[in-house]
């Protein structure tokens, strides 16, 4: 049987250093993702998830029980982009970083496809920062409300308008711009 | 108003039950409004899709810089036999002296090394736990004294037959992390001695390294 989260943080706590690691493996991916959309920059997604798992990794003891081990996961990594983008609004960041594009895929398809994505990385960053943490949590990472209102702390109800409201917000970036193509 | 957007998220969203959804598809019906965000919050769905994130960099973490923060975990990881010889009183003193570092990577677990100059900086994170200690900051301090009280009578001789010794039963042990520490360990065993003396030649040695091993608790998180 897998261990649950909650079992290799015990473990980890008990001295089973590598233990840890499974906990990395398992959730790079998804809080990688949420640190790129949050940030919208390659390498501070990259330097953040890396700093995630380190504040996880040093405040393991003070995770409780009682609660899932992914939102209090998700709440850490969510203060951790918060507060690199306070860094980075006292300096100016190039925006237009993009991670190396794989040479593979034919040229046309591939630059199409960077030429999406680029269009809903601004949409996204434009959008104000609580809107945006709730769109990328429901849309990318696929939590339901009531947990996206656990690890926010709002009321289930908060959650939905916020979600309601970035939506109205991206639809006039997002959709008139495809239309005017 | 609001009601109808909270509703019309559970429903894009499919949180809705069966019958709750039976309901809000009559509102539909009626609402031209709830129509016009769906049709344009499906297409908006569309577009986001798009942003999906195949690779993943390596994330290679490297905790701490510092002997002091996560000694007690490299002290668990050492069999118990080491903990509960003097040579680990020894061991634990070379080790504060020295830079321990511990990293992880996703293919290779956990490493520990160790170096005799202190490493670049590494990022600060804010908050670090309260550690485990078992120990009480006076234990801690006795036990270096202990420590500098034997690596003082030994000779540089004996200490190196220690280490070699320690080495050796660190490769009988097949332990990969401490075989690897114990290496480095002898590699840079001169200039250890010689930092070893220095450190010894001031009285202010005991408090800074008790300082290393005892951290305040925290609070966050
Ligand atoms: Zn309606």
């Amino acid at each position: 049987m897998e261990w649950t989260d909650e079992q290799i943080v015990q473990r980890t706590l008990n001295g089973e250093v590598d233990a840890f690691g499974i906990l990395v493996r398992r959730w790079e991916k998804k809080v990688y993702g949420l640190a790129y959309r949050m940030l919208g920059h390659y390498e501070d997604a990259r330097d953040t998830t890396q700093e995630i798992f380190l504040t996880v990794y040093r405040n393991l003891r003070k995770f409780r029980g009682d609660a899932k081990f992914s939102s209090w996961l998700y709440r850490i990594a969510l203060n951790c982009c918060h507060n690199r983008l306070r860094e980075r609004a006292l300096q100016t960041v190039p925006l237009d970083e993009s991670p190396p594009v794989p040479v593979d895929a034919s040229a046309h398809s591939q630059v199409e496809r960077q030429q999406k994505i680029e269009r809903v990385r601004r949409a996204l960053r434009a959008l104000p920062y609580e809107m945006r943490q709730v769109i990328i949590m429901k849309e990318y990472e696929g939590l339901t409300f009531k947990e996206i209102a656990d690890i926010l702390n709002i009321p289930v109800s908060t959650a939905k308008t916020r979600l309601y409201t970035g939506l109205d917000q991206l639809r006039e970036r997002l959709l008139a711009v495809k239309d005017a193509l | 108003m609001s009601d109808h957007h909270e509703k019309l998220m559970d429903y894009l969203y499919q949180e809705l039950s069966p019958e709750e959804a039976r309901r809000f598809e009559d509102h539909l019906g009626t609402c031209e409004m709830c129509q016009k965000d769906l049709a344009d919050f499906r297409q908006l769905r569309e577009a986001l899709a798009a942003w999906n994130i195949e690779e993943v960099p390596h994330i290679s973490l490297t905790i701490d810089g510092s002997p002091s923060r996560h000694w007690f975990a490299l002290w668990k990881a050492f069999p118990i036999w080491l903990r509960l010889t003097t040579t680990a009183a020894a061991a634990l003193l070379i080790l504060a002296l020295f830079n321990v570092q511990m990293s992880y990577r996703p293919q290779e677990g956990f490493r520990f090394s160790a170096s005799l100059w202190p490493r670049a900086e590494l990022p600060a994170v804010e908050q670090p736990q309260p550690e485990p200690v078992g120990l009480t900051e006076e234990q801690v301090a006795a036990l270096i004294r202990a420590a500098i009280a034997q690596a003082q009578q030994q000779t540089s001789e004996r200490m190196t037959a220690e280490i070699e010794a320690l080495a050796a039963k660190l490769r009988s042990e097949n332990e990969r992390l401490l075989v690897q520490m114990a290496d480095t360990l002898r590699q840079e065993q001169e200039e250890r001695l010689a930092e070893l003396e220095d450190q010894l030649g001031q009285p202010s040695t005991v408090s800074t390294l008790a300082e290393l091993f005892w951290e305040e608790p925290n609070s966050g998180y």
